[in-house]
């Protein structure tokens, strides 16, 4: 019983009600009118029988599939099943979904559902659409049955315990160009593009490098030389605030750039300066995401986690700057300075449109 | 929000509307006896006509931003501007009609406030919040009628208006909960509508548990007379004459009602008279009447075959009549003051005439004779009587309490009156003029007087107050009178050539003394409602007839209540107009559901899957083509494949003309789809309901 009453709500128009009735009833004494009495005495029944219609086997079972991995601005589907064991039609259900995390990362997800007949299961498929990136620490879903006339309802919560990611919404990756070499424009989505030449295949070639028409003519593996060299090794540094929409862009844009760089091959390290302690990761196409759903409050990267950084990355390879607007000027010139006594090249992320 | 969503919202914004307007019109139902008949009707048309065209409309988003667009944008349109001069202007009217302290003309001002309240507030919701509202408005309706116009009659539209609020209530929460999911699976209104009826007779029951729990408040013992419906029916069901004990009990205490019920009394002949008395009363001390104890009680002993009061002079005109007690008896009752007495049991009289048994009366169908005193005369022998008058001073005596308007009454509404009779005939008209007959008006409070309540203050009441306050304006300005007691009218339906007394038919009268003629009856209580007291199909055609009739008469003669009443007419014929022609497009809405005779079978099962899915809200949107159908519909009941082939198999038999008709056995492949789709729909299999049909 105890944990039948627990979510037992109040609707919005019980307030009224009861005071209209209670009303009745003052009025009624105040007047000898035995009318007034059976007013007040049906609007208490019909608050009764609200309460009521909730309480003798209308409950349903239901379950709920829902997606770990999300992407802003990209649907996505969640679906409830239904199932009504009982022998009397189910009272309307309002079923919701939600993400719980330290800021909204996407409406809540609302299912309203008649009734559903006697034994009978039904599937309530709605869509989701992340407006925010970021991790959701666990998923929170309802089932609101409503009692009749709207009175009364009873909203058992439920939490799951799974973390879902939010990841940064689609952009288009930078061209990156190797150490030294101009920045010219953002140029084609892959890099070293520019084709120097077919030569004969040597180990540690990939095998998407061959050159198919070539080694067909020559009868020997022939592979395709590429002007600059395929990727070079990339740091990133983040510094700045979650929400702050400048910021999130340039995210998404750098997300994509190394998503990029990782399937053509380059290898990928990332500082994350979170507040109490520094994170240093190497990124592999698998948990390419990973820090970049997890920024919150990135804080200028320390000094420390800067050269650790710059050491894993080394000379020729270039340090990409995730910060937002308000990092000042000076921080960056001071990390291009170190980096180009490392012998790397800074690309800050914000000058890209 | 979806197509879909949208039109499942705007069904339920049609259907919310609907149970408003029949919650409002319930509601203007409650209020019809205390306006004015010709403003009411107009009302309730006016209110109709707004309401109904009003029904396809959406809710409007309310304007603080809680639920729409329209934030921080205060807008006042022409209708609710309107709808607030309407109101003003009835306060206005209605306050300048209104008499403090006279309850009467209180709750024609509020009926009539409540009138046009209403019908502004149909004029000018717009909204949901508005609407909810409305309901509230409605509620306050009822409280209106039920303080001022607390009748059995309410019972109906009571029920009604509240069921249609609880409905109303129930769809305006649906509708919210539509437009803010983010998917919906709904069925139709109509399918919420029936959900509501079961919670509905629960509340109803329970409701009246309520009722029976709570304590008495209103002074009135309802909750045990509830139980007799036919006494409930009747408006001559006084139940101030405290059954047939009370008759004979000695006191009639006008702060307490009894309960009656429609158990038969007494049976006597269809001709005899229609008045029945039982018990007189002289002393009255300003809350209740006593009959006299002086001089002690006369044993009736036989005399010439029957019981006589010994020692009594016989009467110079007297009548025998035979009556069949049907229950339980403790006076002797007669058409007149008995003389004599031929049956079971022993009789005694006090001087006053009051003829009780000693001990139990006759038992169940026994019957008896009975002589009484007949002191009839006509009107003119009244007018002339003369002679000396009865020399008991309790017979013109008024309670020391008595308000002294009342004697002030009397004295304006005789003063014209040059004899007894006419005094007499004035008294009754401003009676019957003057005051309500309300079988449950409100009982004054303690310590108030009844009289000064009745004629001053409530100006309602039943046949108690009627002959009460006619016995004191008449011994204010010394005529003799008396209340009498007993059964008048009957039931002269149930069994043929019979006239049956039922406890519901007591009734209270006066009885005036003329010299040289004796104690005349007089009735101040109006004959339309005493006199419609039996039950059965020709009483209920007299009521609606007399009830009619009472409408009739309240319509104000001459140009202004003529225009009125043919305005009223109209626009009730207008209202009726626009219902049929509703009816009548909804029919033919349907016609073209069900198809035509010559529809091909596979268009024909396509229009019953159609209808089958239409009941469910899963009916084809008006922008999805057949494809589109056709891919939502695969793979609940039967496979996607399938319903495509099916839907080919009905284009070509609309569009592919003579040569290019379906194999029969694709026909009926296809019609086996429909009609296999439809049994899924009607057995409520799965619904897959997602933002956009599923591909």
């Amino acid at each position: 019983m105890r944990r039948r009453l627990a979510g037992f709500r109040a609707g919005r128009s019980l307030q009224p009600v009861l005071i209209a009735a209670a009303a009745l009833v003052a009025l009624a004494t105040l007047t000898h009118s035995v009318w007034l009495q059976v007013v007040a005495c049906g609007l208490l029944g019909l608050v009764a029988s609200s309460a009521l219609s909730l309480g003798f086997g209308t409950g349903c079972e239901v379950t709920l599939s829902h997606p770990n991995d999300l992407v802003v601005a990209t649907a996505a589907e969640v679906c409830f099943t239904v199932r009504n064991p009982g022998s009397r039609r189910s009272r309307p259900l309002l079923l919701s979904y939600q993400l719980v995390a330290s800021r909204p990362l996407a409406p809540t997800v609302t299912v309203y559902l008649d009734s559903v007949a006697p034994g009978g299961q039904v599937e309530a498929r709605a869509t989701l659409t992340p407006l925010a990136r970021g991790e959701a620490t666990c998923a929170r879903w309802s089932v609101t049955q409503l009692g009749a006339f709207g009175l009364f309802s009873v909203k058992p919560v439920r939490t799951l315990e799974r973390r879902v990611a939010v990841a940064p919404q689609p952009a288009t990756p930078v061209a990156l160009r190797a150490p030294g070499g101009a920045r010219e424009g953002a140029g084609p989505v892959r890099s070293g593009l520019d084709v120097r030449g077919v030569r004969e295949w040597r180990p540690g070639d990939p095998a998407r490098r061959v050159h198919w028409r070539a080694t067909a003519r020559t009868g020997e593996l022939r592979v395709l030389e590429r002007g600059e060299p395929s990727h070079p090794a990339l740091g990133v540094l983040f510094a700045g605030r979650a929400g702050d929409p400048r910021f999130e862009t340039v995210l998404a844009r750098t997300a994509a750039t190394v998503a990029l760089a990782l399937e053509d091959g380059a290898e990928c390290h990332a500082w994350l300066e979170q507040p109490g302690a520094g994170c240093f990761g190497r990124l592999t196409p698998s948990s390419s995401v990973t820090p970049f759903v997890r920024v919150e409050a990135a804080e200028l990267p320390s000094d420390k986690g800067i050269s650790h950084l710059l050491d894993h990355v080394g000379a020729g390879g270039l340090l990409l700057l995730a910060i937002a607007d308000d990092v000042p000027q000076a921080w960056s010139e001071q990390v291009r300075a170190v980096a180009a006594s490392s012998g790397l090249d800074v690309v800050d992320m914000r000058e890209f449109p | 929000m979806t197509p879909q969503a949208a039109e499942l919202a705007r069904q339920n914004a049609r259907a919310t509307r609907i149970a408003f307007m029949v919650a409002g019109a319930c509601g203007e139902f409650a209020v019809q006896p205390l306006a004015p008949f010709p403003v009411w009707l107009a009302m309730l048309a006016l209110f109709v006509v707004v309401a109904l065209a009003a029904v396809g409309q959406p809710f409007a988003a309310v304007a603080d931003g809680t639920d729409g667009t329209n934030r921080n944008r205060r807008v006042w349109p022409v209708r609710q501007l309107v709808a607030v001069v309407v109101i003003a202007l009835a306060g206005a009217e209605a306050l300048t009609q209104l008499r403090p302290g006279d309850v009467q003309s209180e709750g024609r001002t509020l009926a009539l406030l409540m009138l046009f309240v209403q019908f502004a507030h149909a004029l000018a919701s717009r909204t949901r919040r508005e609407t909810a509202l409305g309901c509230g408005v409605v509620v306050a309706t009822l409280a209106v009628a039920a303080v001022f116009g607390g009748d059995v009659t309410l019972i109906a539209p009571m029920a009604l208006a509240l069921a249609g609020v609880a409905v109303t209530a129930a769809l305006l929460q649906r509708g919210v909960l539509l437009e803010s999911a983010t998917a919906v699976s709904a069925g139709s209104p109509a399918s919420v509508v029936r959900a509501c009826v079961a919670p509905l007779a629960s509340a109803l029951a329970i409701g009246a548990l309520i009722f029976l729990a709570l304590p008495d408040t209103s002074g009135l013992r309802v909750r045990s007379s509830l139980g007799g419906s036919g006494r409930l029916s009747g408006p001559a069901a006084d139940r101030g004459v405290s059954g047939v004990g009370a008759v004979g009990a000695g006191t009639l205490d006008l702060n307490a009602r009894g309960a009656l019920s429609d158990a038969p009394v007494l049976e006597v002949d269809a001709s005899a008279p229609r008045y029945w008395q039982g018990a007189v009363f002289a002393d009255f001390d300003g809350r209740s009447w006593r009959s006299s104890r002086q001089g002690g009680l006369l044993l009736w002993t036989p005399d010439d075959g029957m019981l006589r009061p010994a020692g009594a002079p016989a009467p110079v005109r007297f009548r025998t009549d035979h009556a069949t007690v049907l229950g339980g008896v403790d006076v002797v009752l007669a058409p007149g003051a008995p003389t004599g007495y031929a049956g079971p049991g022993t009789v005694v009289s006090d001087p006053d005439g009051n003829a009780r048994f000693v001990g139990d009366g006759p038992d169940r169908n026994a019957g008896y004779d009975v002589a009484s005193v007949l002191a009839g005369a006509s009107d003119d022998a009244l007018r002339a009587a003369a002679g000396a008058d009865v020399d008991d001073p309790r017979w013109t005596a008024v309670p020391s309490v008595m308000a002294p308007r009342v004697r002030a009454l009397a004295v304006q509404l005789t003063a014209s009156a040059s004899n007894r009779f006419d005094a007499v005939a004035a008294v009754e008209d401003y009676l019957k003029a003057t005051e309500t007959y309300d079988i449950n008006s409100p009982l004054p409070r303690r310590g108030d007087d009844p009289i000064d309540d009745f004629l001053f203050v409530s100006h309602r009441g039943f046949c108690e107050q009627f002959a009460t306050a006619a016995v004191m304006l008449l011994r204010s300005v010394g005529v003799p009178a008396r209340l009498v007691t007993g059964y008048a009218f009957g039931d002269t339906t149930s069994r043929p050539g019979e006239r049956i007394f039922r406890q519901r038919d007591a009734h209270a009268w006066v009885q005036v003394y003329y010299p040289g003629v004796g104690w005349v009856a007089s009735d101040a209580t109006p004959s339309g409602a005493a006199g419609a007291a039996s039950s059965g199909a020709a009483s209920v055609r007299e009521r609606i007839a007399g009830a009619l009739r009472a409408a009739w008469k309240r319509i104000p003669h001459g140009r202004v209540g003529a225009f009125v009443a043919v305005a009223a007419a109209f626009a009730i014929g207008a209202a009726l107009v626009l219902l049929a022609g509703r009816g009548l497009a909804r029919r033919r809405q349907r016609a073209r559901a069900t198809g035509r005779p010559d529809d091909g079978p596979v268009l024909a099962a396509y229009l019953r899957l159609e209808r089958a899915l239409a009941a469910q809200e899963r009916a084809r949107a008006p922008g999805e083509t057949f494809g589109e159908f056709a891919r939502r519909l695969g793979g609940l009941a039967v496979g996607a494949g399938e319903v495509a082939r099916a839907m080919r198999c009905l284009e070509q038999e609309c569009y592919g003309g003579r040569g290019r008709q379906p194999a029969p056995a694709e026909v009926a492949a296809a019609v086996a789809v429909f009609d296999r789709l439809r049994a899924a729909a009607r057995d409520d299999v799965p619904v897959v309901v997602g933002n956009a049909p599923r591909r």
